[in-house]
């Protein structure tokens, strides 16, 4: 039985055209697959080198993930989530970790920026240069001085030598340094003196990490194992090797969640794009070779032989492909990450790994697939009776399978259970049931696709048939091959549909968010730049006309949903008294924010304010505590003071300054929002706001418009990668559409052929031709918007709390027009090529 | 191009009704260009030589019913045959359009399962076997040429020819493929495509991938129904050589007296019922039967 017998080599081999439709599938398949793999496995390896902890063996620093358990028994599930801020830990830890044997020294360290007036460094206390393996002797900063290394130096401006000074802005405040010395050194860093860096930075008591040297002979594992036991109870991890890297890079974690995310969950849609691709590309290359399959049926193929020789073909395309299909889908993994880097999503240092496992699995699920593929659909050609077959092989089957069907209505039910499901949640699990909805609906589409096309048919024929014989004739055609038709239409179906619902949702997002920054923004004017301390609000709040000024701090917080652990964009307000309102309009829907005014009376454990959708989501409620981490992991249970409508236009929660400003790596502020009194000279109090801005690097005052601009970075990263992934998948599903449409039309050369023959004029024939591929596109629009539509409902109602899916005119005009154009331009030059083979030569054609 | 004046050569005869068995190898020979073809190297396992008409039945039918569809729509195909094929003869089956011969040929040959009724291909029953079973009887026991298409186009006529052996799992003997191919006369082509022959050509390389297997039965379904007259009668020609020579027992579809007038007997059906037999036909015999046949009433008393 499972003697090669070498028939599908030979069929493959004889007329490779026949496989071609396949062979592009499963290329575009392996690459997008080998790309995503890639990926995946990048983000799973990323490291970062040492860097200035490079000559330091041992680092002791604070937690830079908080995990989660959810769920208990079989369900259990560990989540877990990178810190949006540095963590920072005690500084009373280094006599402890100095008591251990092998360490000969313990360097406290330090990180904070400090804003010249060109760019913004990395300060650090001297002491910590050693760690840098920074020669010290002799150069230490005494108070009031600085010292540079070259690339700081460079950054810092021109002109910058010892002896200059330098006007720096750090956490708690503005200062002029004495530019001591500067020093080669790797990065570009600043040092100040050990007993100035702690004021400087704004944390009393706290330190970023500690350096351990050891003393000679000191093995660096036992050491770095005897401090793990020594500071259990610490909450600090004790890192040797590439670990190091991970204190100086906090945001390697959310690069390695990123990279992880882009390769599993795109590499998720396009393995089940492609298993849909693949699987049409084969069914119609099984369908056009019917006639093959019933005479060896006939002189004594048993079922399973056609079912493996159909598999065995299936599988040496698929071989092939992926083969072919690994360079690119490396070039393109690499394409795609160089954007990254130049958009500052990945972590400076973090490289792209590129092994052989990725490119083994992308061959592998190629193979597999296709095979899997083959056997779905040599089912119906092995089970034919071989008469049977003889007799109707010129002839398609529409009649689908009972096993198709039932799997079919399954999806479909699935789909519609879940849209319902996704009704009632809110929030992101609306967002994650939605792209649940979507694939159950294109599983269903794809099962049922030639039963719906034939409905469709019927239905949109009636418009066909009032445009004469060769409409008549388009519409018979698409009537009685509905099979073909469904080969077509899903991909497009397909495109269509992700395509409205990613852009559909983007476009939502932006609108609202849009719509509600202006709604939320009642400021009169708007101070943004790299970050302002806290007293700059207060310099502004004494500029003779303004009336109120508020400071806006970003940052995140992670909060727990039912299952899982989120980051959400969080604003810090402080400033000068006075009603956030006057500047920030949140649109308040319960309770009130007067207790996240600077010096209100607090709740015990602090205030906290969230968007409406958030605190659904993470269950909070007005007047009760929640649990929360702040940037750098600290636990903390505010009370949720208020609800608000416009979280989106403006950030998810919203805290007092002061709960944060110790919980983040620079308590600066990024926005002032101010307002002016009624009647004020605007004109001398914009001159004075100028003055004071420009003491700060790249500041800048803006109108109200200039808030609307800022837009979250965080979105606008992931709107960026959602794109890309759109114009990668709707790329891909395009190709099957077309590669579909050109196959089967080419098989139809006896047909039209007989229709010359019989008196039609070439410009009949195309008329006819194109008449299907109208219908194609009309049915293949219709169905992706329709299942477009039905995804949008709940996302809307989770994402903003609208039921009614938000439309973009002209995105909805562009998409159709692709997709009614699609079919029919890929038609007419494979239909002006089979008009060019005269007609009794193509009806005498071999099949 | 093939059998130039082959038809000439066959009416010029005194017709097979007035001589019978002895000359028909004769008349029915091969185009030139093609040189004398080989010796059908045919001997079915275990049986009589050559010429036995009344050997032991190759197939036997009885009592076969076949119904398609249900309620008002059915359509009753078969409505009780009872046949013998001896072994070592060519049997033509006719009949008017509507009159059950391709459904007849379908469940001789196991293609099709009766509704009711036995069918023996010599002492084992079909309407026993499972589709598994049926396939591999096929393969071994059974030779088939359909009208047209019989042929895959991606393999070269030889290994069209050593097809069944292939699916049997067995090791392709090309002398065996050789054989055949000698025999129909196609031997210089074995490394062609089937696109690259004529159609007559086509129909002469499934006769040898039917006879590959010496097969107990040889079907054939209309096997000249697309070819021209002079090509027909080469491959008429063909089977009735196949039968005379290496005792070949071929049951062939026909709706052509003169295709059917190459055969020792030909069985008439209408409307799913027998309606007579005619030894040694003549085209003219044949014919003028079908024209009876063909006028329901009429048939309908010669039916008995």
């Amino acid at each position: 039985m499972f003697r090669s017998n070498g028939l599908a080599r030979t069929s493959v081999r004889f007329r490779p055209a026949s496989f071609a439709g396949s062979f592009i599938a499963l290329l575009f398949a392996a690459t997008l697959v080998t790309m995503c793999g890639i990926f995946l496995e990048s983000g799973l390896r990323a490291h970062v080198p040492p860097g200035r902890y490079a000559d330091t063996p041992i680092v002791v620093a604070g937690q830079n993930s908080v995990h989660k358990t959810f769920g208990s028994g079989e369900d259990k599930e560990e989540a877990t989530v990178a810190l949006p801020e540095r963590s920072r830990i005690d500084a009373g830890l280094a006599a402890r970790i100095a008591a251990v044997p092998g360490v000969a020294t313990v360097l406290p360290d330090l990180t904070f920026p400090a804003q010249t007036p060109a760019a913004v460094l990395d300060a650090h206390p001297w002491s910590a240069a050693r760690l840098a393996g920074t020669t010290q002797v002799g150069i230490a900063p005494g108070a009031g001085e600085a010292v540079l290394t070259t690339d700081a130096a460079a950054r810092a401006g021109t002109g910058i030598v010892p002896g200059s000074t330098l006007r720096v802005t750090t956490p708690s405040g503005e200062t002029t340094l004495k530019v001591a010395t500067v020093v080669p050194g790797r990065g570009a860093h600043l040092y100040v003196a050990d007993s100035a860096a702690a004021g400087l930075a704004g944390n009393p008591g706290k330190v970023t990490a500690f350096g351990v040297l050891l003393a000679d002979g000191a093995s660096t594992g036992k050491v770095a194992g005897d401090l793990r036991k020594t500071l259990k109870d610490a909450d600090v991890k004790v890192r040797t090797g590439d670990g190091r890297g991970e204190v100086d890079h906090p945001a390697l974690g959310d690069t390695k969640v990123m990279l992880t995310a882009v390769g599993g969950s795109f590499g998720g849609v396009v393995a089940m794009v492609s298993i849909f691709v693949v699987a049409g590309a084969t069914s119609l290359s099984v369908a056009q070779r019917r006639r093959d399959f019933a005479l060896l049926r006939a002189v004594g193929a048993t079922p399973w032989q056609i079912r493996r020789m159909i598999a065995t073909e299936a599988g040496c395309v698929a071989l092939a492909a992926g083969l072919v299909g690994v360079l690119p889908g490396t070039l393109l993994a690499r394409l795609w990450f160089d954007r990254m880097v130049d958009r500052g999503m990945v972590e400076h240092g973090v490289s792209l790994s590129i092994s052989p496992f990725p490119m083994l699995a992308a061959v592998g699920a190629g193979i597999l697939s296709a095979v899997l593929a083959g056997l779905l659909a040599a089912r119906a050609s092995a089970r034919t009776k071989p008469t049977e077959a003889l007799g109707e092989a010129g002839v398609e089957r529409a009649r689908v399978g009972w096993f198709r069907l039932g799997l079919g209505l399954v999806a479909l039910a699935g789909a519609a259970v879940l849209s319902g499901l996704a009704m009632k949640v809110s929030g992101d699990q609306a967002v994650a049931a939605a792209s649940g909805v979507i694939m159950l609906f294109m599983l269903g589409v794809g099962l049922l696709g030639p039963l719906i096309a034939h409905l469709f048919v019927l239905l949109t024929g009636v418009v066909l048939r009032l445009f004469g014989a060769p409409g008549q004739l388009a519409f018979d055609n698409a009537r009685t091959n509905s099979r073909r038709l469904a080969s077509a239409i899903t991909p497009i179906t397909l495109t269509v549909a992700f395509a409205t619902t990613l852009m559909f949702m983007f476009a939502a997002q932006d609108h609202y968010s849009e719509k509600q920054s202006k709604a939320a923004l009642t400021a009169d004017r708007v101070v943004t730049g790299p970050g302002f301390p806290a007293r700059t609000a207060g310099d502004i709040a004494h500029i003779p006309g303004v009336d109120a000024v508020a400071s806006i701090l970003t940052t995140s917080v992670v909060m727990s949903t039912s299952d899982a652990l989120e980051k959400y964009p969080t604003q810090a307000v402080g400033g000068t008294g006075g009603d956030l309102a006057k500047v920030l309009d949140l649109g308040v829907r319960n309770g009130d924010l007067a207790a996240l005014r600077p010096g209100a009376a607090q709740p015990p454990g602090g205030a906290v304010a969230m968007d409406r959708l958030t605190a659904d989501v993470v269950k909070a409620r007005v007047g009760k505590p929640i649990e929360m981490r702040l940037g750098d992991g600290t636990k903390i249970k505010p009370t949720l003071v208020a609800t608000y409508d416009r979280g989106l236009g403006t950030a998810a929660v919203t805290l007092p300054r002061a709960t944060v400003e110790h919980h983040v790596d620079a308590a600066m502020d990024g926005r002032l929002l101010v307002r002016f009194a009624d009647g004020a000279d605007t004109a001398a109090a914009d001159a004075a706001l100028s003055k004071v801005a420009g003491q700060h690097p790249a500041a800048k005052v803006s109108d109200r418009a200039g808030y609307a601009a800022e837009r979250d970075q965080a979105r606008e990263t992931n709107k960026w990668t959602n794109q890309v992934m759109l114009i990668i998948l709707a790329g891909f599903a395009t190709i099957a559409a077309v590669n579909t449409m050109i196959v089967s039309t080419a098989a139809r050369r006896r047909e039209l052929g007989l229709m010359r023959m019989i008196g039609s004029t070439h410009a009949q024939v195309r008329a006819v031709m194109r008449g299907e591929a109208v219908l194609v596109g009309v049915i293949g629009l219709a169905l992706g918007l329709t299942i477009a539509m039905i995804t949008l409902v709940p996302f809307g109602k989770g994402a903003f709390g609208e039921s009614t899916p938000y439309i973009p005119i002209p995105l909805l005009l562009g998409i159709s027009a692709a997709a009614l154009l699609l079919a029919p331009l890929s038609v007419a030059p494979v239909t002006r090529r089979l008009l060019r083979i005269e007609p009794i030569d193509a009806v005498g054609a071999k099949e | 191009m093939f059998g130039r004046g082959k038809r000439g050569d066959r009416r010029a005869n005194p017709g097979p009704a007035a001589s019978p068995r002895p000359d028909r190898s004769v008349p029915h020979r091969l185009p030139p260009h093609h040189g004398e073809p080989a010796a059908f190297p045919y001997a079915p396992a275990a049986q009589a030589p050559a010429p036995a008409p009344a050997g032991p039945p190759a197939v036997r039918l009885e009592g076969v019913v076949k119904t398609y569809g249900s309620g008002a729509e059915t359509v009753h195909a078969l409505r009780g045959v009872d046949l013998q094929i001896p072994q070592g003869t060519f049997t033509a089956v006719m009949g008017p359009s509507g009159s059950g011969k391709s459904t007849f040929l379908h469940c001789a040959a196991g293609l099709d399962k009766p509704g009711s009724g036995r069918v023996l291909l010599g002492d084992d029953d079909l309407t026993a076997m499972n589709e598994n079973q049926l396939t591999r009887l096929r393969r071994t026991r059974l030779g088939f040429v359909f009208q047209a298409f019989n042929l895959l186009p991606s393999l070269t006529v030889e290994k069209n020819v050593l097809l069944p052996l292939r699916l049997a799992g067995e090791r392709a003997d090309r002398r065996r493929a050789a054989e055949v191919l000698a025999m129909v006369g196609l031997h210089e082509h074995a490394n062609r495509r089937p696109a690259q022959l004529s159609g007559g050509q086509q129909q002469r390389v499934a006769i040898a991938r039917a006879l590959v297997t010496r097969p107990d039965v040889l079907f054939a379904d209309e096997p000249t129904g697309a070819l021209d007259t002079t090509t027909a009668a080469d491959v008429l020609g063909l089977l009735r050589r196949a039968v005379d020579e290496s005792g070949a027992t071929i049951v062939m579809v026909t709706h052509d007296p003169v295709a059917a007038s190459y055969a020792d007997r030909v069985v008439f059906l209408a409307a799913g019922h027998l309606a007579g037999h005619l030894h040694a036909p003549t085209p003219e015999a044949v014919a003028a039967r079908m024209v009876a046949l063909s006028q329901p009433a009429r048939a309908q008393g010669r039916a008995a």
